[in-house]
């Protein structure tokens, strides 16, 4: 195995790349705030979670208040973890140390959808939509719903799929949106986009 | 209902995962500090990626997207910043495939920012030189150069965010810089 | 369909035995009673057609599908003549021996974003002629679909049925979708590159990887312009 250390070639590509960077990134401005912006600066409804918190944030006062904020965020992520575990995909070997799961969660699953070993979980953020539904190649572009129980703005179902590759989109409130972020692939359909994903075959889902 | 200073304040002094819980909740102001956290390294490499500019910042905005889309699904046992490198790595790949029938010019954006002119010409020009040839390196070779020295990622790291084995991370770089070398020797050469 | 034509007739017998049992089967009654609803003139010509594909349901031929497909249509709103058209282009695959999967999946698609029917019927039209010259090119490479009565050349090579529809499906089906994303047809490293990733991508799942590497051992991006030019024609 080389050592890549002391050519002068790393160096020359390191200094370009991070000026490269630096003069074009000028104009990514405050990108977090179109990010934010895009998701929903403030949710109509937090729930449960959110008004816990809210009620434990701090006031002026300092070391009381923080100990309530971190007392509520730890019982809000308790809480978060034993309402989402039911939305965790099944069936790998090892458990995955999910971000919204606590590993000791609750077995009564809420709501349970399906459970099945093969469920494709489709999510989409559509906040103040009424009606979200999936449609395409695996349901012969038939509106399969998607449901947002928890009123956050992440509309999400979970169809068992078997390998193979599927095309499909979303409708909300009646408008076809065919680029799902999590999608593998976007092709153009009657000159609209459709998504893609292919089940099976070591994706990472992400 | 706290205000955005209360909740700024406790923000700074959290860890990532905390901020990563937050935002889980639905606090889209923590999601907002770890885009500020992430966002140049993520656009660096869009950019490396793509060469153009304004696609970069798409690219860079969806992968934050769908990030926060598949939060619950971020596996804690692995590196924050790969899992969003990947992302929008994957993000970049497939703009690239529309791209191949929508063909974009590849903008090739000025150097600014250069504080006394007379001392860093030289530099400049060099750095144009070295942009120039890595630009005109196919994709498989220039991609794990903006990983390695953009992102300062590991031969592993990159071989899990482009989805390629190690050795061919190693034998791509070391390829890639040969292929550097070669391109400016010949101009240099030439000139 | 004609390779499963010596085997058909038990088949047929096992699957009739089966259909009965299975609940709410489609019969060829049902597919006469929708296709008058739709309207259809060539009515005995789409008949003939769809018996066979009955038959080869055994073979993999999406009955359900097909009849579902024929239901919407008929319940849309349209004129029955491109009505008739849609229904044709899939019985000039059933006639012909081409998968139809792909061939459905556009219609639903199409019917689902309400997409005007003559386009639909001149797109289906398309994608059939992408199916037939794919064909070709696979058997002028020496690709055949496995039949029992027809014995292969030496250097060429039978794949399973169902793996060369499958693979027949995928290319056609990619070939078109590289069309419609405006791709030339000149371009032909392009359509080679996009066909490649679909491929690979069902490699070792819904397609065998040796199947996928003996299609592209053989076919070049070339080949790939001339197919597409032709069915462009």
């Amino acid at each position: 195995m080389t050592l890549d250390a002391r050519d002068p070639m790393d160096e020359l590509l390191r200094e370009t790349l991070r000026q490269d960077v630096a003069a074009a990134a000028v104009s990514l401005g405050r990108l977090e705030e179109r990010v934010m912006e895009s998701l929903g600066e403030r949710l109509p409804k937090r729930g449960i979670l959110g008004n816990l918190k809210a009620l434990a944030a701090p006031t002026r006062g300092g070391r009381w208040g923080q100990l309530a904020v971190v007392g509520a965020t730890a019982a809000a992520f308790l809480l978060a973890g034993t309402l989402l575990s039911d939305r965790l995909p099944f069936g790998r070997h090892k458990e995955p140390l999910l971000l919204g799961a606590v590993p000791a969660a609750a077995t009564k699953s809420v709501a349970s959808r399906s459970s099945a070993e093969n469920g494709v979980l489709f999510i989409l953020p559509a906040l103040n939509a009424r009606v979200v539904s999936v449609v395409g190649s695996f349901s012969e572009w038939e509106p399969v719903p998607l449901s947002d129980d928890d009123e956050d703005g992440i509309w999400t179902t979970e169809i068992p799929l078997p390998p193979g590759r599927y095309e499909y989109a979303f409708i909300i409130d009646g408008r076809w949106w065919g680029q799902d972020p999590s999608a593998d692939e976007y092709i153009r359909s009657f000159g609209e986009y459709s998504s893609v994903r292919y089940v099976g075959g070591g994706g990472d889902g992400a | 209902m706290s205000t955005e200073e209360d909740d700024g304040i406790v923000y700074r002094t959290q860890d990532e995962v905390s901020l990563l819980r937050a935002s889980l909740e639905g606090e889209t102001a923590a999601w907002g500090e770890i885009v500020m956290r992430y966002k140049d390294a993520v656009f660096g490499l869009c950019l490396g990626f793509l060469r153009n500019r304004a696609d970069a910042e798409d690219i860079t905005h969806d992968a934050f997207i769908r990030a926060y889309v598949n939060l619950r699904r971020y596996n804690l046992e692995r590196k924050f910043s790969t899992w969003v490198f990947t992302i929008a790595a994957n993000l970049c790949r497939n703009r690239l495939r529309y791209r191949r029938n929508h063909p974009v010019m590849e903008v090739d954006f000025e150097l600014e920012g250069s504080a006394d002119p007379a001392r860093t010409v030289a530099r400049e020009e060099r750095q144009v030189r070295v942009r120039t040839a890595l630009n005109s390196l196919p994709y498989a070779y220039r991609t794990p150069l903006v990983l390695r020295f953009y992102n300062d990622l590991s031969y592993k790291e990159i071989g899990d965010i482009l989805t390629i084995p190690e050795g061919t991370v190693k034998t791509r770089i070391h390829r890639g810089k040969a292929m550097l070398k070669e391109m400016l020797d010949k101009e240099r050469d030439s000139s | 369909m004609r390779g499963c034509r010596p085997i058909a007739l038990v088949a047929a017998l096992a699957c009739i035995a089966a259909l009965g049992i299975a609940a709410a089967a489609v019969t060829l009654d049902d597919f006469a009673r929708v296709l008058a609803a739709i309207p259809i003139v060539n009515e005995a010509r789409v008949m003939a057609a769809f018996e066979l594909g009955l038959k080869s349901s055994c073979c993999g031929f999406p009955v359900d599908e097909t009849y579902r497909l024929l239901e919407r249509l008929a319940a849309v709103p349209g004129s029955a003549a491109d009505k008739e058209a849609i229904v044709l282009a899939i019985t000039q695959a059933i006639e012909q021996g081409i998968p139809v999967d792909s061939l459905l999946n556009k219609a639903f698609e199409g019917l689902a974003r309400a997409v005007p029917l003559a386009p639909l019927g001149q797109l289906l039209e398309q994608r059939l002629r992408l199916l037939l010259e794919s064909r070709d090119l696979f058997y002028s490479r020496g690709i055949f679909r496995a039949s029992p009565d027809a014995s292969v050349a030496a250097g060429a090579t039978a794949l399973q049925p169902s793996q060369f529809d499958g693979l027949l499906s995928n290319f056609g089906d990619a070939l078109g979708d590289y069309l419609e994303s405006g791709g030339s047809p000149f371009e032909g490293q392009q359509i080679y590159d996009g066909v490649h990733e679909r491929l690979t991508q069902l490699s070792g799942t819904v397609l065998t990887a040796s199947d996928v590497d003996l299609v592209f051992s053989r076919i070049e991006p070339t080949d790939l312009t001339q197919v597409v030019l032709a069915a462009l024609r």
